[in-house]
């Protein structure tokens, strides 16, 4: 076994969970036409498969797509940024300077507030979102409640998937960490 | 946060893989050995991203196996040195805070690295950031945003020396001593 290379490229979420999802979607078409025995996947790869996901469809990538990643990419070109910081802008989805302050090396020195400004209007309209907005501002009207909203319609999405991998054996346990203990995974 | 990583192995396609198309039984394989476990200053391993080129492949005399050479990229969870990640908060000692983010755990922000006026409060077992007069609790199970310092990889191989507990093999040091870091409701989101 040789590492060629380590780093050949970086990786945006995006790209990572489109992998995932067309794994995911082999699984689904081998376990439903093959029989029992032909379709037992590793634990490792079915463990790390579903909790990856479960990740990344909590994060913004879910609703981006090849073109907006290549229109960010150009229209945040003029500001001449390292590719590790264009990659966490559209990672993070940035919404306020300060997260653009974290992102970028020496932020104060290389760019002015109209900058930061420009660039969190470029993110916006580059990477829309519609239903995130929408849950921001009930979390500004109403705190406590809409915590709790948002804590049981995750739950539910868990739910929601439990349903689609119900018949899987070796996915049941994997269900029950889910629905017991959502925040206690295990991993090698 | 994940790379592209290319590497050469040597792996096996027994007979009752034959079923398959030669690179979805070579995909599987590899899944099978590298997914979720980590490779020594490399990363996490995930799954398979494509492969590159595959040789036809040889039996060797007494075995029933094909053992096929393939060069292949794999995606691998690799954060770099002072990227900015979110995860959610797993436990807090007084030695720090342990993150998470689902399929990874061993995210530590030691003590020092918390920000300036966070104490550990014994009583609920949760740090709490005390500024400006109110008490900011970080509850276990809420969103952060961490920074990462260090990657420590961890030979795993024999010979162990005495068991001090079982460290792991890739562990990230992070910080949120910096604004902007720290639980995403302190920023208002």
């Amino acid at each position: 076994m040789q590492v060629l290379n380590v780093q050949e490229a970086l990786l945006t979420n995006y790209e990572v969970l489109l992998v995932l999802q067309e794994e995911d979607a082999r699984h689904k078409d081998i376990q439903a036409t093959a029989s029992r025995h032909h379709a037992r996947y590793p634990e490792n790869v079915t463990t790390l498969k579903f909790e990856a996901l479960q990740y990344l469809n909590n994060t913004s990538c879910t609703s981006q797509d090849g073109a907006q990643l290549s229109g960010l990419k150009e229209r945040l070109r003029e500001y001449e940024l390292t590719k590790a910081e264009i990659l966490q802008i559209a990672n993070l989805r940035p919404k306020a300077p300060v997260e653009l302050y974290l992102i970028i090396e020496e932020c104060g020195d290389r760019f002015q507030a109209e900058d930061l400004d420009a660039m969190l209007e470029i993110v916006a309209s580059e990477l829309p979102r519609e239903e995130m907005l929408e849950m921001c501002e009930e979390q500004v009207m109403v705190n406590g409640d809409a915590e709790m909203a948002a804590a049981v319609d995750e739950e539910e999405q868990e739910y929601d998937e439990d349903e689609d991998m119900a018949e899987d054996d070796e996915l049941v346990h994997a269900n029950d960490r889910v629905v017991d203990e959502p925040a206690d995974e295990g991993d090698d | 946060m994940f790379v592209l990583t290319s590497i050469h192995d040597t792996l096996k396609i027994v007979p009752a893989e034959f079923r398959k198309s030669r690179e979805e039984a070579i995909k599987d394989e590899i899944n099978r050995k590298y997914s979720n476990r980590v490779l020594h200053d490399v990363g996490l391993c995930m799954l398979v991203h494509d492969l590159v080129e595959i040789d036809e492949g040889y039996v060797q005399h007494s075995e029933g196996w094909i053992w096929v050479k393939v060069h292949f990229r794999m995606v691998v969870f690799r954060p770099f040195r002072d990227e900015i990640m979110v995860g959610k908060v797993r436990s807090a000692s007084p030695a720090g805070v342990q993150i998470s983010i689902g399929f990874f755990d061993d995210i530590t922000v030691p003590a020092e690295m918390m920000p300036q006026g966070c104490e550990f409060d014994t009583t609920e077992g949760v740090w709490v950031w005390r500024y400006e007069g109110s008490d900011l609790f970080m509850d276990l199970d809420e969103d952060v945003r961490f920074r990462v310092l260090r990657v420590d990889f961890l030979d795993v191989n024999p010979p162990r020396g005495e068991k001090e507990g079982v460290k792991p093999p890739y562990q990230l040091v992070c910080g949120i001593n910096d604004s902007g870091l720290g639980l995403l409701s302190w920023w208002g989101e």
